[in-house]
């Protein structure tokens, strides 16, 4: 097994030691989660998946639990001079053109009704939501306009770990509206916001699967898997319909209804801070 | 040499892209084949798909 | 009350075992609620919400996976704990364990000496994805209808611009570097080009060839329209180019309906100019027009693979018209058949599930036997009006729309044609059915074991009736094909069709019977 590809985070940190061992948390077909010796998250896709924070490619696709098994300790080629890497940020995305108010609004508005039309009904999009969820969602769209970090917080605790999969819903949800935040306040600096993904971070300390809170932790750093910084890179670069479309596809064939979740997080906040920014309600809404 | 003159003399790999019973007969032939699973984008919805028409 | 939990700790499911779970416990519809999740405080709030929490599952915790459900009594909750457990369980996920992307692009990134696009997908899509393909630099070939005319000639000429190949809109047939793609049989490598415009056609052609001592080099496929005044043979044209200079291909067969007589023309224009030798089927078309641009023309399929094949081998090629066997041998078994009709039994029924194997049936037919109703008859007064129901002497084309809509295409079920097997031997004006049998990729692995029931119903039927039902058939198939063509030719014997080695000569024997019966 060879390691082709990583992502430039990982890489920088495992280069300040020798070569240590990694212990298996999650093994599925075509992905592996470890732990570091000191409980960093890192995982492992087959050849042709999209890389994942912390992530590593390898070059085969075979059913990775047959050379993994839970609780395992194994040493990885991580230290192959050969391995190519990649930075998954979504604040060091450089782009030629940037997309006018006009077309974010246009695919935002392409991205809500898909989302409406396609739904899985597990997704949070069709599915009905308890009281309590309700009442949280209500709060953290209140505190968000307001930009006040404790309400957003006791919003997130009331939301995370809610919902089915490795990573709920919510979290899936929160993930990306943080990640659209990002890169929109790296991209339009002007939007002022004080950065709520650090208290989204806390809240879910504890509450969540690891999995799930290493996704919002990598988020909070504006880190994302391969095809979610695709995705954000066509929604703020001017692309074509095609592109844009193509790229929102990808995302939404994550997971069973993480792509779905998470992009509804990205379209609610997209649709807040365009608001914002055009103060009050947008012409195009 | 014409484009379709060098596909005459390369191994033919292809990109399969709808019915997959294509895909399996090309692998039970031990053809080079990937299969797209391929899926209307705006979930087959010309609205939809109008919309993304707006874009300048 | 059938409350029940199931807990595994520390554990992780992907999403698609998830949803099998999700979708086993829905299915039965006897569970009334039901959580399946990981243990967080949330969804364990919601489990309890819910009326679900178990004793077992307040111990749990984030990272422990969960079913929580709640069944009427009828059901048995152990046996459906048990189901779960199973489907968590399984090793295997799915047979291929090939990455599947998404999109072309994303499978040019798996694949990026990819080649060429093969697209199945519906027509109204197909503009798109392949104007795409097209601009990676890839060779594509249409195998969906329903594309406009305008749509095919845009795709064309960009693909001319290109120098690439545009097999399509609705394209069945190729085979490109001796790989069949899509409906296309298994050809002896040869020295014979064709670039066809009509599926069964060229498959006729090719498996022909290939029965004569013949092979393939390349076989292009066109499209239905390529020869249509509005596209005006782009692909064909393309396709002469590329067989002209392609080593291996020392003869050029073209097949096609007959052409717009402007785009007729221009095709002969440019067969005047080759340097190697063109057989052309402009299936019914004007011979003497051929043979004026110095080409071959031919009287049927069967005879274009006989010429080609004559001049592959650098001899000169004569008509081939007659039978395999000797035609007095093929007297008798005329004679065999017609003695055992009743005095009512006088009309032919033709059941075709290739088009332009129904055409040339159509066409030999209407010749010597006079008018042939249809579901695409020769002139329109000859129309059925209930395509589901023969008149008189009658040839259906059972893979156009009117008898697909959906259903799958009789080369790949043939359950429609069985049934109308089953509709003609009821009929006791019939004497005769007429039929092809069409192996190779593409087409259902036992084509001829599905009709055998139908072939034995209609026969008996008509012998209980006191009378003989003769059918008729030639098989489309080589040995190369993954069906077993001994096999689908002795079933058919045993089941009393006879077997004539191509659908020209199954026709004229047809013809004959018709002809010894008046």
């Amino acid at each position: 097994m060879r390691i082709e590809m990583m992502d430039h985070h990982l890489q920088r940190q495992l280069s300040h030691e020798g070569n240590r061992p990694f212990t298996v948390h999650s093994v599925f077909t075509h992905a592996c989660n470890f732990l570091t010796e000191e409980g960093v998250w890192v995982t492992i896709v087959s050849q042709h998946r999209r890389l994942p924070p912390n992530g590593m490619r390898i070059d085969h696709n075979r059913d990775l639990r047959t050379q993994f098994k839970q609780g395992e300790r194994v040493f990885l080629p991580v230290k192959d001079p050969e391995i190519r890497v990649m930075k998954l940020d979504v604040t060091s995305l450089s782009m030629k053109e940037k997309e006018t108010r006009r077309n974010q609004s246009i695919k935002l508005e392409y991205m809500k009704a898909c989302l409406d039309e396609k739904g899985m009904p597990e997704s949070l999009v069709k599915r009905e939501l308890p009281g309590g969820i309700e009442g949280s969602l209500r709060l953290l769209e209140q505190s968000l306009d307001k930009n006040s970090l404790e309400a957003v917080k006791k919003a997130a605790q009331g939301l995370i770990g809610f919902g089915s999969g490795l990573t709920p819903s919510m979290d899936d949800y929160l993930t990306g509206r943080i990640l659209m935040w990002k890169a929109w306040s790296t991209n339009f600096p002007e939007t002022a916001e004080e950065d709520y993904s650090r208290v989204i971070e806390e809240a879910g300390r504890g509450k969540t699967t690891a999995a799930s809170e290493w996704m919002i932790r990598f988020a909070a750093e504006g880190r994302c898997s391969e095809e979610i910084l695709c995705f954000i890179d066509c929604f703020f670069a001017k692309s074509s319909g095609r592109e844009f479309e193509e790229a929102f596809h990808e995302v939404l064939q994550i997971g069973s209804t993480s792509g779905e979740d998470l992009m509804l997080g990205m379209v609610k906040e997209g649709t807040r801070l365009l608001k914002k920014v055009e103060g009050g309600s947008s012409k195009w809404d | 040499m014409s484009k379709i003159n060098e596909l005459f003399d390369s191994e033919l790999r292809v990109i399969n892209v709808g019915l997959e019973s294509f895909s399996k007969e090309l692998k039970m032939q031990k053809k080079a084949v990937v299969h797209v699973e391929w899926k209307p984008v705006a979930g087959g919805n010309k609205k939809l798909a109008d919309i993304l028409n707006q874009l300048s | 009350m059938g409350l029940k939990s199931y807990v595994k700790k520390n554990s992780y499911y992907d999403s698609v075992v998830l949803m099998q779970v999700t979708k086993e416990l829905k299915k039965s519809g006897e569970i009334d609620e039901v959580i399946v999740g990981m243990g967080t405080e949330l969804n364990k709030e919601l489990a309890g919400n819910l009326g679900l929490l178990t004793d077992e599952l307040k111990e749990i915790t984030a990272n422990d996976f969960f079913v929580a459900l709640d069944g009427k009594d009828t059901v048995d909750m152990d046996e459906v704990l048990v189901a779960i457990k199973e489907l968590l369980n399984k090793k295997k996920t799915s047979e291929d364990e090939d990455y599947r992307p998404a999109t072309v692009k994303s499978a040019l990134k798996v694949m990026p000496e990819a080649n060429l696009a093969l697209f199945s997908i519906p027509g109204e899509y197909a503009f798109d994805e392949v104007k795409k393909a097209l601009n990676e630099g890839l060779h594509v070939m249409l195998f969906s209808d329903n594309v406009s005319m305008e749509d095919e000639k845009t795709l064309k000429d960009l693909a001319k611009e290109k120098g690439l190949l545009m097999m399509g809109p609705d394209c069945g047939t190729a085979i490109i570097n001796h790989t069949p793609l899509a409906f296309a049989n298994v050809i002896k490598p040869g020295n014979i080009g064709i670039v066809g415009a009509s599926g069964t056609g060229t498959q006729e052609v090719s498996v022909l060839i290939d029965k004569f001592g013949g092979g393939t080099s390349q076989v292009i496929g066109t499209g239905g329209r390529d020869l249509k005044e509005e596209i005006g043979g782009t692909m064909m044209l393309m396709g002469i180019d590329a067989l002209e200079a392609d080593e291996k291909t020392e003869v050029i067969v073209l097949i096609s309906k007959p052409p717009h007589i402007s785009v007729a023309k221009r095709i002969l224009e440019r067969v005047k100019k080759c340097k190697k030798p063109v057989v052309v089927d402009f299936i019914g078309g004007d011979q003497e027009m051929i043979r004026s641009y110095g080409a071959y023309p031919c009287i049927s399929l069967e005879d274009t693979a006989h010429k080609a094949v004559a001049l592959g081998k650098r001899e000169t090629p004569g008509d081939f018209t007659g039978f395999s066997m000797e035609e007095r041998a093929i007297d008798d078994m005329v004679e065999n058949e017609v003695k055992q009709y009743s005095s009512s039994q006088k009309y032919l029924r033709g059941l075709y599930t290739g088009g332009t194997l129904a055409d040339e049936a159509i066409m030999f037919l209407s010749e010597s036997v006079g008018g042939i109703y249809s579901n695409k008859p020769k002139s329109p007064e000859l129309k059925l009006e209930d395509v589901f129901k023969s008149k008189e002497h009658t040839v259906v084309d059972l893979g156009e729309d009117e008898f697909t809509i959906g259903k799958p295409h009789p080369m790949i079920d043939p359950s429609n044609r069985a049934e109308r097997m089953s509709q003609e031997g009821k009929d006791d004006e019939v004497a005769v059915v007429l039929m092809d049998m069409v192996l190779g990729y593409g087409s259902h692995e036992d084509p001829a074991g599905e009709m055998l029931e139908s072939i034995r119903e209609a026969k008996e039927a008509m012998a209980a009736g006191g009378g003989h039902l003769t059918v008729v058939a030639s098989v489309c198939g080589t040995e190369g094909d993954p069906q077993d063509l001994e096999e689908t030719e002795s079933k058919l014997k045993d089941a009393g069709v006879i077997l004539l080695p191509s659908n020209a000569q199954a026709v004229k024997f047809a013809v004959k019977i018709m002809n010894r019966m008046s």
